[in-house]
């Protein structure tokens, strides 16, 4: 076990190195995107919503005088979470194609190991989206009422989120041997992530829309990240994304044994 | 130290079929000693590679069975340990340093810190790789990443060895030191399986070889069994005079079977090449029916036969099933004759 921990750290290490030696482009889609949808919608709808004057009672940014970045923090910050999951993917098709995948299946641990410190490395990478978003959303009138709360729930949560639904462009890529087919997989979130109450509270979501809405593990993910910027604490939330946040990383992990096994039938 | 008699890799009927139909290889059967070193040869597409990752358990087989040491390589954690494998790709990321290379692949293989350094340094001397070491793996020229993946393959002190194509990319001095290094290696009693395209470092290093065509073992032997099997090496004659007369002196020899001939002699700048077979050649008479033709024989020699001349025969299965006598040290059977002419007819 000591040993594993050791290679997973050494193989953790590695790819906080490969982060740093690619450079800054690795930050542009699941930084500066979410930056851009925070600042563009909260401009957007914030006059849309106090026209309409909506109050909606224990949701935040729907109270009075309240402002509609108030209730969307939650979302760039779980776009750049899905989005950074790209990285997982490209990264292992590029090991595939350069044998550095075999390298790993050769040894007595395999590549899950190493699947796991990138993963890992990607998560450390979300803890610095998080808090970058976190700054561009006070900037832009967020107002962070407990920061340790706010990022010691958002900063864990985000990153296995990141690592649960990584998984599935892992999966795509290992199987593939192919780079493009992160390209191809990563938007796939975009319609899960607007079936959520990512953008809108769940009272101004059509009825027909509903349940879906309710029982998108994003959902609660957005809902637990919202009231924690907000100084609150929400155990349902909380509860729901421990629950849901395992059932994508179990679904997604089946995906990625059933690639590994395919690789090896190759 | 195993024993040089121990049995270190076991191939039986192993088989290979990919999901896209591709029989890559059938039914192939062979061993390796420890303290040995067998070689795979073959065109490509032979079906190599998918044997050597199949024993690297990289690649599950069809049918058959494969053991290392004993232990089926289907129990992937029991026999990785085992094995020392070096792919044709060199497998190195072109981010990482030569020494994060030596951690990572220390750490997979759950090697203790300390002595992975020790055995890291040492492989970096071995390999002449010291002053590469704090540099990036994409940095290195093609032959420096190969000699890098081969250390990287020993870190783990493996009993067997599997490299599919070492050489290449290596540079004359590089392949000559890795040669010595396997065979060192074999003198430890490791066993070790590799593949090449090269015959002259399959007939230096091998003390076994398999040939593979078409994913089947076509031939199998020493170097010195293979070369006398296909009879390889000919005839060759130096002729002071009357190569207008050859052809036709060689042919009366061919109907008089006399000269059994594989292939169509060539007489070029007064020398004849046939591609004799050392058995069943009657030199004096050869000699004497050049002779007669008038041509004069200043010398005469068998070419010693090499692997390659096994290789394009087998591979394409155009050899004698018969095996043929082993005549292939080069000797001089005739160093100068006179130069007495008899009479003699003319053509």
């Amino acid at each position: 076990m000591r040993l594993t921990l050791r290679a997973v750290w050494v193989l953790y290490r590695r790819s906080l190195r490969e982060l740093v030696a690619v450079g800054p482009q690795t930050l542009v889609a699941p930084l500066l995107v979410p930056s851009f949808v925070l600042l563009a919608y909260s401009g957007l709808f914030s006059e849309v919503f106090r026209r309409l004057d909506l109050h909606i009672t224990g949701t935040p940014g729907f109270g009075s005088g309240s402002h509609y970045v108030q209730y969307l923090i939650a979302a760039p910050i779980v776009m750049s979470a899905l989005l950074a999951t790209a990285s997982a993917g490209i990264g292992v098709a590029v090991e595939r194609q350069l044998g550095f995948y075999d390298r790993m299946e050769l040894s007595p641990l395999g590549p899950s190991i190493s699947q796991f410190g990138r993963r890992l490395a990607d998560g450390t990478r979300i803890a610095l989206f998080v808090v970058v978003l976190s700054l561009v959303g006070w900037a832009a009138g967020a107002e962070i009422a407990n920061w340790p709360l706010a990022l010691g729930i958002t900063v864990p949560m985000a990153a296995a989120l990141s690592v649960a639904w990584g998984g599935l462009t892992f999966s795509l890529c290992l199987r593939t041997g192919s780079a493009e087919a992160a390209q191809a997989v990563t938007p796939l979130f975009l319609p899960v992530l607007f079936f959520s109450t990512a953008f809108v509270p769940l009272a101004l979501i059509p009825q027909l829309l509903r349940p879906v809405v309710e029982y998108n593990p994003l959902s609660a993910v957005c809902d637990a990240i919202r009231l924690a910027y907000s100084g609150q604490i929400d155990a349902s939330a909380l509860l729901r994304s421990a629950v849901g946040i395992p059932v994508i990383a179990a679904v997604t992990q089946t995906l990625v044994i059933r690639a590994e096994r395919r690789v090896r039938q190759r | 130290m195993t024993s040089p008699a121990f049995e270190a890799i076991a191939v039986t009927d192993l088989a290979k079929r990919y999901p896209d139909g591709t029989e890559a290889v059938h039914g192939v059967s062979f061993s390796v000693d420890c303290g040995e070193i067998v070689g795979l040869v073959g065109p490509n597409g032979a079906g190599k590679s998918t044997v050597l990752n199949m024993l690297a358990t990289l690649v599950t087989s069809t049918s058959g069975a494969a053991h290392v040491f004993g232990i089926s390589v289907s129990d992937r954690a029991a026999v990785r340990p085992l094995l020392g494998v070096a792919l044709q790709a060199t497998g190195l990321d072109p981010l990482m340093t030569v020494r994060d290379h030596f951690a990572v692949h220390a750490a997979l293989y759950g090697l203790p810190a300390k002595a992975a350094a020790t055995r890291a340094g040492e492989l970096l001397d071995v390999f002449q790789l010291g002053p590469t070491r704090e540099r990036r793996a994409g940095e290195l020229s093609g032959g420096t990443q190969r000699r890098v993946s081969l250390a990287l393959s020993l870190l783990h002190r493996p009993r067997a060895l599997v490299f599919d194509e070492p050489t290449v990319g290596l540079d004359p001095a590089v392949r000559r030191g890795l040669w010595e290094l396997l065979e060192d290696l074999r003198s430890q009693g490791l066993a070790v399986l590799f593949s090449t395209h090269y015959m002259d470092e399959a007939d230096r290093l091998c003390q076994r070889i398999e040939l593979l065509s078409g994913g089947r073992i076509v031939a199998s032997g020493t170097p010195e069994e293979l070369k006398a099997r296909v009879a390889t090496g000919g005839l060759r004659l130096r002729i002071r005079d009357g190569a207008d007369r050859a052809e036709a002196a060689l042919g009366l020899a061919a109907d008089h079977g006399i000269l059994r001939s594989r292939g169509i002699p060539t007489v070029h700048d007064g020398v004849i090449d046939v591609e004799a077979e050392p058995g069943r050649t009657s030199i004096s008479g050869l000699i004497s029916i050049l002779e007669e033709f008038g041509i004069e024989v200043v010398d005469l020699h068998w070419r010693e036969g090499s692997l390659d001349d096994v290789f394009v025969r087998l591979a394409d299965g155009t050899a004698d099933e018969e095996p043929l006598p082993s005549v292939m040290t080069e000797h001089r059977v005739l160093a100068r004759r006179g130069g007495h002419r008899r009479g003699g007819p003319r053509p």
